[in-house]
């Protein structure tokens, strides 16, 4: 090789690392400089009370977002949380209100959420259909199936109290449970994905699947990991969400979906640009929390709010897109 | 009219894909331009069709120099590509196919699907007079030789001087090779400058007027075919064979050491009728610390064969032990459990992530042993340690074990591929099988992954390489398997090794 073609990787390679540094903490910066606004501009924003409540309205979503990652590390798309959400946090309620007991309930409804994730994942790696619309129709499906499991109708009204403490007791009278779930949830798959070979497999076969297999690596598996646990996870903050609201809500979790693919492209503009990590999705969901959180302190109508958001979403999925080869199709 | 390509030459980062190639293509001629993979048929062909941009030399028009920014200016200067995939819309006809982009309009919005059918008949008719062409059928109904007679018609509504067919009958059926070929002629027979890339060398021969032979990105020669007197032959010489035009005779001939391979050494791989769709080994034994070269035309079924004694799944029948066990269809894992190990050929697309670190693609196939069971909790400072043991042993340049790997050159790039194979896996392997080995890998580094292929086999691997470059596999293998039409036509020893051996058995002349 020549001189020249041995100096030019290495100019190169210095102004995309400076890109890249940018980019990283670009979006670090804009919740930072968010947390700082809302702090400066109203008084009600800095406070114990509030910064635990924010912890405690981004629980879910954020258990959802980081189910979600799993299914992106390994380049799989999964838009039947929401109604995921919804199918646990009716059964839970359901099953109790009809006797079970608490636990069996709770796990039923767990089953039934990894369930939806094993049919997906059936018909996403063992027939071929795209995880995009295998789940887009999975999800329709749902959506049926909870209005007619629940009649229509919310369900409440014999729920026993100690489920009720799940969504709305506190750790020393101070944390949230729903809040250290999250927290607890939020650092295991941290610790799977970066320092388990699960979670560096799961990340290979979405970074170049024909290269995983050739290495051993079990694809298909890995593949079908990916979307029952995005599923799983769903069904977890569904039975939270139910025991928050002490009902259940046919639909529920609706709004899970966007906000929670919001948190992952959010995520994936930092740490590793173009890779939907943990502590990513969890920033993601943070940014999120602190703006809705922070517009609604301010007064903001919540239709200016979904504005904001989507706003937010195309910023960070057009930053991601330029700078790497984001596909998902 | 003509085009004449003067001194082009393209430059890719780390590989000379053309190096100062003049080729004039003449009105009422068939040019023919043959040479195996990777000689530079595609990025002359992207440069002609304004798809890539030369980074020197000039290409003339009528004696005036054009370049091309893009394809619709290759179009509008009067050159028209015919590409190898297949370019039609299938629920569409032949016609609107044929004027698809160009359609004639009545009302201003609505196609004047009278005038499409007219344009297209009149096309027809004006290049293939005596050719009836299915122009109302969708073209997803036709045969895939008429489909490829739609996409020249398409080629040559824009009015070219020059017409580009890429491997236009590779993905034809024996049967339908015939009809086109006709209608190829017919195109010069009119005056029409055709441009004819194929690896079917027969078919060059019978169709072509002259041909350029390309070799590594260079044009090494300009054969005159009036009257088709070019052998298959000749060719195949022309573009296999590298010692007289890159004055490396001395490396085919250089005293290397003969390995003796004892008569008891473990026989690893043992293959008999083993087929797939594209090749058939009627038998065949690799022995533990011998190196067995595989040489072929491209498609000739060597490269697949090779694949399939680490992926037995893309056979079809046949018997294959490995180490004495019956494989069948096994998986990839299971034939990496039983001690078999691939090096691919398209590094970034088969071995590699482009966005991981070389720790980590070091470490992709061996991880696991590095790591705390029964959780698969990964040793950061085991995994790092390995890693930088394995870049010191195999001599790979990066900065650090962190660097991402797309920033290493070819070689270092392969080396890491190699390195995968070691990663906490001292002997663990027992056969290596390696494709086109040193492809995109600069003349130093080549050295160094032929050394560490012989090293794998002195420490008692079987070796399998495939590769299309004849002195490579002069210089590594121990014996040669030759490759004809997806059959094991030939065995070489090494002490019969030459170019001329090696070509006359691709090119299947009896001596």
């Amino acid at each position: 090789m020549t001189m020249t073609t041995s100096t030019l990787p290495a100019r190169e390679s210095h102004s995309m690392r400076l890109g890249t540094l940018i980019q990283k903490y670009s979006t670090l910066a804009v919740l930072v400089a968010l947390f700082l606004a809302f702090a400066i501009g109203t008084d009600r924003f800095f406070t114990g009370t509030n910064l635990v409540n924010i912890l405690q309205q981004i629980s879910m979503l954020t258990i959802v977002a980081v189910g979600l990652t799993f299914g992106f590390a390994a380049k799989e798309m999964d838009l039947s949380v929401g109604y995921v959400v919804g199918l646990a946090g009716l059964l839970a309620p359901l099953l109790m209100v009809a006797g079970v007991p608490i636990p069996l309930a709770i796990l039923a409804a767990l089953a039934a959420g990894l369930a939806v994730g094993l049919i997906n994942s059936a018909l996403v790696v063992g027939v071929g259909v795209p995880s995009l619309i295998a789940t887009l129709a999975a999800g329709s499906i749902l959506w049926g199936i909870n209005f007619m499991i629940s009649g229509g109708r919310a369900i409440y009204g014999g729920i026993p109290a100690e489920y009720l403490a799940v969504g709305q007791g506190k750790v020393g009278g101070i944390l949230p449970y729903p809040a250290l779930i999250m927290l607890v949830i939020v650092a295991a798959s941290w610790f799977v994905m970066e320092r388990t070979t699960f979670g560096r497999y799961l990340y290979a076969v979405g970074g170049n699947a024909r290269a995983a297999e050739l290495s051993g690596i079990k694809v298909r598996s890995y593949r079908v990991y990916g979307l029952a646990l995005s599923s799983l996870f769903a069904a977890i903050s569904g039975v939270i969400l139910s025991a928050r609201l002490g009902s259940g809500q046919p639909n529920g979790g609706e709004t899970y979906l966007l906000d929670g693919l919001a948190a992952v492209f959010i995520g994936m503009t930092m740490l590793r640009p173009g890779t939907a990590t943990v502590m990513g999705t969890f920033f993601g969901a943070l940014l999120i929390g602190i703006m809705n959180n922070g517009l609604n302190l301010v007064g903001m109508d919540t239709y200016v709010q979904s504005i904001v958001k989507g706003i937010i979403i195309v910023i960070a999925v057009s930053v991601v897109s330029r700078t790497t080869k984001l596909k998902l199709l | 009219m003509s085009i004449v390509l003067e001194n082009i030459t393209k430059q890719w980062p780390g590989t000379l894909a053309l190096a100062g190639v003049s080729i004039e293509i003449v009105e009422g001629r068939v040019h023919g331009i043959v040479g195996e993979n990777g000689a530079g048929k595609t990025t002359l062909v992207s440069i002609l069709s304004g798809a890539v941009q030369p980074t020197a030399g000039t290409l003339m028009m009528a004696g005036e120099p054009v370049a091309f920014e893009n394809p619709a200016a290759a179009v509008a200067s009067g050159v028209s590509l015919v590409s190898q995939e297949g370019s039609l819309v299938p629920h569409l006809t032949g016609a609107e196919n044929i004027c698809l982009g160009f359609e004639p309009v009545k009302s201003r919005f609505f196609i004047n699907r009278r005038e499409v059918q007219r344009q297209a008949e009149a096309l027809a008719r004006q290049w293939f007079p005596d050719t009836a062409i299915q122009l109302n059928r969708k073209v997803d109904e036709l045969a895939y030789a008429d489909q490829k007679v739609i996409e020249i018609l398409r080629a040559l509504h824009s009015r070219p001087k020059v017409l580009i067919l890429d491997e236009p009958t590779a993905t034809l059926p024996a049967k339908e090779k015939q009809s086109l070929w006709k209608l190829i002629r017919q195109l010069s027979d009119a005056g029409m400058a055709v441009v004819l890339i194929s690896h079917f060398l027969q078919e060059v021969i019978d169709l072509c007027d002259e041909i350029t032979v390309l070799q590594d990105g260079r044009k090494v020669s300009h054969l005159p075919n009036a009257g088709h007197v070019v052998t298959e032959r000749q060719l195949i010489d022309l573009m296999l064979n590298r010692g007289k035009t890159a004055g490396q005779e001395r490396l085919l001939n250089a005293t290397q050491k003969e390995r003796s391979i004892a008569d008891d050494a473990q026989i690893v791989v043992d293959v008999r009728d083993w087929q797939g769709d594209r090749f058939h080994m009627t038998g065949l034994e690799v022995r533990s610390g011998e190196i067995l070269g595989l040489i072929g035309l491209t498609g000739s079924g060597h490269f697949e064969f090779a694949q399939s004694l680490f992926e037995p799944r893309l056979a079809g029948d046949g018997r294959y032990q490995f180490q004495g066990h019956d494989v069948g269809r096994a998986s990839v894992r299971d034939m990496k459990r039983r001690g078999a190990a691939l090096i691919p050929d398209h590094r970034m697309v088969n071995a590699m992530i482009g966005d991981w670190a070389v720790r980590e693609n070091m470490s992709m196939a061996g991880i696991q042993e590095t790591s705390l069971k029964p959780f698969g909790i990964v040793q950061a400072s085991r995994e790092r340690s390995e890693t930088l043991r394995l870049i010191k042993r195999l001599n790979i340049k990066t900065s650090s074990a962190e660097t991402r790997i797309v920033e290493l050159s070819g070689g270092n790039k392969q080396k890491v591929s190699v390195a995968k194979w070691q990663f906490a896996a001292e002997g663990k392997y027992k056969l290596f099988v390696f494709l086109e080995p040193t492809e995109g890998v600069d003349v130093g580094a080549k050295r160094e992954i032929h050394d560490l292929i012989s090293s794998l086999a002195e420490k008692g691997a079987a070796v399998v390489v495939a590769s299309s470059d004849l002195l490579e596999i002069a210089h590594v293998a121990d014996r040669v398997v030759a490759f004809r039409n997806g059959r094991d036509a030939d065995q070489i020893a090494r002490r019969d090794f030459s170019e001329a051996v090696f070509i006359n058995a691709i090119a299947g002349v009896t001596q």
